[in-house]
C-alpha cells in the first residue's frame, strides 16, 4: 500500500540553510517520513592543495577548511605535525592554545544560539546575541590579531604572547559577558514559546546516538558522555592541567542541545580564566624543524565546538604526502537526518539548526547513501596500521 | 511571557552598537595584523619571506638602482597571516594596524605594496634571536 | 454644487483620501521598521531621506521597476487579481475611519461592512498562496487560511463590544460616544479593558506580526504565500500589508480609543490625536514582535480556539449583562 507522500525540497539556496546543502524530505501530510541529504556543494579540494603546500604554508590553508572553527583546525593540524615531527610545544605555549582554543569556542556556540533563536523567529535574541558575540571577537582580535581567522597556533608553539594588561582585559571582559550568558540561559530555558519550539522535539535516545555515531555536544545531549578535551590526552595541549566539567544532559532533544551548549560557554569562561591566572612563564615557541621526516606519521584529536575532529597526517620529507580530515559535521549527518523522522514540518529548522552543520567542514568527501551508515568499529591502532600498509606499497 | 520585553524596552534609550563604515572608522586593536610594513635598513633580500607565503603574495623585485631585491607584497593575493613576519630572519617585515582598503576583483594584482625611499643597505643588520630548541627528552 | 464636487473629488483623492493614505502606509512603514531596529540595538533605515523617512517609498518604486518573475504553472490572472483587489480594499477601508473628524464615508452598519470586507481581503491573500504550484506557496496558504479562519470570530465578537456600550453600529459613531459611555457607565471599564488587550492579540494574529508570523515562516516555508512574487507583485502586497498596518491601528484606536473624538472642535487637533493614537498601537504591536519567537500553527490554533474565542464571548457576554439585555 502506497502512501501519497510529496518531496519538499529544502535546496542549495534556502534562508533555513546558511551554507548550500540540499535536503530532500518526504512528507506525508505534516509529517517527515524520510530524509536524504545531499552535499558536497563546497567542496574545495583542500586536501589536494595541502598535498603541495610545505607544512609551513600549509597550516593557513587547514585554517580555511571552516570559518568559524578554524582554530580548531590550526590546532589539529599542529597536533598532527608535532606528532609526526616528535616535539612538543613549551608549556605556555600549551596554555595560551588553551585559551584561544575556549575562546573560539564561545564565539562558536554564541553563533549557533543565535541562529537558533532566529530558526525559531525570535529575530531579536539574534540580534541581542550577535551584538555580545562581537565582543567577543574583539578580545580575540586583541589576542591573536585577527577576528574570525586567528592563525595564532605555529608548529612548535603559539605566534604571540599575552601580557599582563591584556590578560585582565580579558578576565574582566568575560565576567561581563558572564552575565549575559547567564540572562541568554533563562530566556533559553524558561520562555514559553521557545520551550515550545524546543522541548521534546528531534529526540535521538542515547542507544541510537552511539549507533549512528554522533559526536560532540550534539552526542552529549543524548547522555553520551565522551569529550576529546578529558578522554584523549594530548601532549599539544594544557587540558589535563586546566579543571572542567563535561556537559551531558539526559532529555536529548533539541532543548538540551541548546542548552548544553549555552553551559559549555560558561564552563569555557571559567576555563579561560583559571588558565590566565596559572599562566606558567616561559618562552611561548620552541625551534621546530620545517618538515617532518619522511614516512613519519601523525595524529591530532581535537574537540572542536562542534565535535571531534582528526587530522591525519603522513609525511614524504618536505610535504605531506596524504593530508586526512574527519570532521564532526559530517560524523553528525546521520544521526541528523535520523532525528527528522517523525516529526513535523515546523520543527524542521529547529532539529536542523540543533546539530550545528558546517558544511565548510564537511564537503570532503561524496556521500553515495546515507542509510548504510558503516557500522564497523574499528580501533584506532588498527586504522594506523592500515594506513601504513597502503604507505609503505 | 515575554522574557526580553523590559531589555527591548530598554534598548529604545540606548545608542544604536552599529559602526557606520565608511563615514566612521572602525578601531582596530593593538595588535591587528594589518597591511605589512617592510624596514628597508633590515632586509637583505633572502627571499625567505617569498617562498614561505601561502598565499604566493609576495614577489621579489630587483631594483637595480640600489642594487637591493625587496619583496614587493601583492595584497590582492595576501591573507594577512604573519607567516613572512615569523619567517624573516632578520625582522624586517611587521604588521601594521593599518586596515586595508576593499578592492573590487579586478583590481586584485594591481593592490601593491611597493618599498619607498629605496636606499641602499648599509651595514648587515643583526638576525633576529631564533626561538629555543626543545629540551631533550628522556 | 460645484464647489462641493471639487471638494469631495479633493477629499478623495488627497485627504483622507488616496494620496494621504499612501503616504501614511510609508510612513507607517517606517515607523514600524525604525522601531523594530531601535529595539534591538540596530539603526533601522539611515540614509534615504531625513533619518531615512524615504526609504519605504525607494523600495516601492524598486520593486516597480523589477521585473516579474512568473511561473508557467501558477495562475497568474487570479494572483494579479487578488492582489489588486486586496491592496484595494484596504486602502478602500481606509475611507470608513475617521482620521480627521468625519470620515469620507459613514453609514449605520459600516463596522459589518468594513470587518467583511477585511475578511476578504485577507482570503485574497490565501487565494495568491494557492495559486502558487510550490509546495512552499500552498502550505503557506493554507497556514494562513487556518490563521484567518481562527482569528475572524474574536475580531468580529471583540469588535461588537463598543458597539453595543455605545448603541452604534458605525465606526465614526463608536469613536464619537466610546468616552461619554465610558463616562456615565463606569462599570463598562472591565469590559473594555480587556477587550483592549485582547484585541490587540488579535490584531497581532491579523497583521501575521510575531509570535503568530506563520505564514512568513521564513526559516521552513521561504516566504510561505509570498515566495515567488516579485517585482510589481511584491510591490504591491508590501503596500496591502503597510495598508493592512494603518487600517487596524487606526480601526482599533478608534472604536476603542474614540480616535481624536474629545478633542474634534477643530480639525488639525482631532487628526493629531488620531495619528498619535494609531502609532501607540503600532508601537505596541511592533514590542510584541520583537520579544517573541515564532510559535508554531499548532500552538496558534490552539490559542485561537481554546484561548481567544471564548474569552472574546465572554468579554461580550459581560458586556451585555453590565448594559442590561
Amino acid at each position: 500500500m502506497s502512501t501519497f507522500t510529496m518531496l519538499l525540497p529544502f535546496g542549495p539556496q534556502h534562508p533555513m540553510l546558511h551554507e548550500p546543502a540540499h535536503f530532500k524530505f518526504e512528507v506525508d501530510g505534516e509529517t517527515v517520513v524520510n530524509v536524504t541529504p545531499y552535499l558536497n556543494y563546497v567542496h574545495r579540494g583542500i586536501e589536494k592543495l595541502l598535498e603541495n603546500r610545505t607544512y609551513v604554508q600549509g597550516l593557513y590553508v587547514a585554517a580555511r577548511v571552516c570559518g568559524i572553527c578554524n582554530p580548531s583546525h590550526t590546532n589539529a593540524f599542529v597536533a598532527a605535525i608535532e606528532e609526526a615531527m616528535g616535539i612538543e610545544p613549551p608549556p605556555r605555549a600549551k596554555y595560551l592554545r588553551v585559551v584561544t582554543q575556549e575562546i573560539h569556542r564561545i564565539q562558536s556556540h554564541l553563533i549557533l544560539l543565535a541562529v537558533a533563536a532566529e530558526e525559531m523567529g525570535f529575530n531579536s535574541l539574534f540580534m541581542l546575541i550577535w551584538r555580545d558575540r562581537e565582543r567577543i571577537l574583539r578580545l580575540i582580535e586583541g589576542i591573536t590579531g585577527g577576528r574570525v581567522m586567528q592563525s595564532y597556533d605555529r608548529i612548535g608553539g603559539v605566534y604571540r604572547d599575552i601580557n599582563d594588561v591584556l590578560a585582565e582585559r580579558v578576565i574582566k571582559e568575560l565576567s561581563e559577558m558572564r552575565e549575559r550568558i547567564i540572562q541568554y540561559r533563562k530566556v533559553f530555558s524558561e520562555d514559553p514559546i521557545v520551550r515550545r519550539r524546543t522541548v521534546d522535539i528531534g529526540v535521538l535516545r542515547t542507544a541510537e546516538m552511539v549507533r549512528l555515531g554522533g559526536v560532540g555536544p550534539f552526542a552529549r545531549a543524548s547522555a553520551v558522555d565522551y569529550d576529546v578535551r578529558r578522554d584523549h590526552k594530548s601532549i599539544h595541549v594544557a587540558y589535563d592541567e586546566v579543571p572542567f566539567n563535561v556537559i551531558t544532559r539526559d532529555e536529548c532533544d533539541v532543548w538540551a542541545r541548546l542548552i548544553a551548549r549555552v553551559d559549555e560557554v560558561l564552563e569555557c569562561i571559567n576555563m579561560i580564566e583559571y588558565a590566565l591566572k596559572h599562566m606558567p612563564s616561559g618562552p611561548i615557541r620552541y625551534r621546530a624543524p620545517r618538515a617532518a621526516p619522511k614516512g613519519a606519521e601523525g595524529i591530532g584529536r581535537v574537540e572542536a565546538p562542534r565535535g571531534e575532529l582528526i587530522h591525519h597526517t603522513i609525511s614524504d620529507g618536505q610535504r605531506p604526502y596524504r593530508h586526512r580530515i574527519r570532521t564532526p559535521s559530517f560524523a553528525n549527518v546521520f544521526p541528523a537526518a535520523k532525528a527528522h523522522i517523525g516529526y513535523s514540518i515546523a520543527d524542521i529548522p529547529m532539529i536542523y539548526v540543533s546539530w550545528d552543520p558546517c558544511f565548510s567542514c564537511l564537503a570532503r568527501v561524496t556521500i553515495v547513501d546515507v542509510k548504510s551508515g558503516t557500522a564497523k568499529i574499528v580501533s584506532g591502532d588498527e586504522l594506523r596500521k592500515e594506513a601504513r600498509r597502503r604507505w609503505e606499497k | 511571557m515575554l522574557k526580553l520585553f523590559g531589555e527591548i524596552i530598554g534598548n529604545l534609550r540606548r545608542k544604536p552598537v552599529t559602526i557606520d563604515v565608511p563615514f566612521e572608522k572602525v578601531e582596530v586593536e593593538e595588535l591587528y595584523r594589518g597591511l605589512e610594513f617592510l624596514d628597508l635598513d633590515k632586509c637583505i633580500g633572502c627571499g625567505a619571506c617569498a617562498l614561505d607565503c601561502p598565499a604566493a603574495a609576495i614577489e621579489m623585485v630587483e631594483f637595480k638602482e640600489v642594487n637591493r631585491k625587496l619583496p614587493v607584497f601583492i595584497i590582492g593575493r595576501c591573507v594577512f597571516c604573519a607567516q613572512c613576519e615569523d619567517t624573516c630572519p632578520y625582522d624586517a617585515i611587521k604588521m601594521t594596524k593599518e586596515v586595508p582598503r576593499p578592492f573590487f576583483p579586478f583590481e586584485e594584482e594591481r593592490m601593491r605594496i611597493e618599498p619607498k625611499e629605496l636606499r641602499p643597505l648599509e651595514k648587515r643588520p643583526q638576525p633576529k634571536p631564533l626561538p629555543p630548541p626543545p629540551p631533550a627528552k628522556r | 454644487m460645484i464647489l462641493e464636487a471639487i471638494l469631495l473629488i479633493l477629499e478623495v483623492f488627497i485627504f483622507p483620501g488616496f494620496l494621504f493614505l499612501l503616504l501614511m502606509s510609508f510612513f507607517i512603514e517606517w515607523y514600524k521598521r525604525k522601531l523594530f531596529a531601535r529595539m534591538q540595538n540596530r539603526v533601522g533605515p539611515k540614509y534615504i531621506g531625513y533619518k531615512g523617512l524615504l526609504q519605504p517609498i525607494a523600495d516601492f518604486f524598486k520593486l516597480l521597476s523589477k521585473e516579474v518573475i512568473e511561473l508557467e504553472r501558477a495562475d497568474n490572472h487570479i494572483i494579479d487579481l487578488s492582489l489588486l483587489v486586496a491592496s484595494s480594499i484596504f486602502i478602500y477601508v481606509c475611507f470608513f475611519l475617521p482620521f480627521a473628524g468625519k470620515p469620507l464615508i459613514s453609514f449605520e452598519g459600516d463596522l459589518i461592512a468594513v470587518l467583511l470586507l477585511t475578511s476578504a481581503a485577507s482570503f485574497m491573500l490565501f487565494a495568491i498562496g494557492w495559486s502558487m504550484p510550490s509546495p512552499y506557496g500552498m502550505i503557506g496558504g493554507m497556514r494562513l487560511l487556518a490563521q484567518v479562519i481562527g482569528f475572524e470570530i474574536p475580531y468580529f465578537m471583540l469588535a461588537l463590544v463598543p458597539a453595543y456600550m455605545t448603541r452604534s453600529l458605525s465606526i465614526f459613531e463608536i469613536g464619537r460616544r466610546i468616552w461619554p459611555s465610558l463616562a456615565s457607565n463606569p462599570a463598562y471599564l472591565i469590559p473594555w479593558s480587556i477587550s483592549v488587550l485582547l484585541f490587540l492579540i488579535t490584531t497581532q494574529v491579523e497583521l501575521e506580526e510575531a509570535p503568530f508570523h506563520i505564514p512568513d515562516a521564513e526559516q521552513e516555508l521561504v516566504a510561505g504565500y509570498f515566495t515567488e512574487l516579485s517585482g510589481r507583485r511584491l510591490a504591491l502586497l508590501d503596500l496591502a500589508k503597510d495598508t493592512q498596518l494603518l487600517f487596524c491601528a487606526t480601526f482599533m484606536a478608534s472604536i476603542f480609543f474614540g480616535a481624536g473624538s474629545p478633542f474634534c472642535q477643530s480639525p488639525l487637533l482631532c487628526f493629531i490625536t488620531t495619528i498619535i493614537e494609531s502609532l501607540a498601537i503600532v508601537f505596541f504591536v511592533v514590542a510584541i514582535k520583537a520579544s517573541a519567537a515564532r510559535l508554531a500553527i499548532s500552538n496558534v490554533l490552539d490559542i485561537m480556539w481554546k484561548y481567544l474565542a471564548p474569552s472574546s464571548a465572554l468579554v461580550l457576554a459581560i458586556s451585555l449583562l453590565l448594559g442590561g439585555v
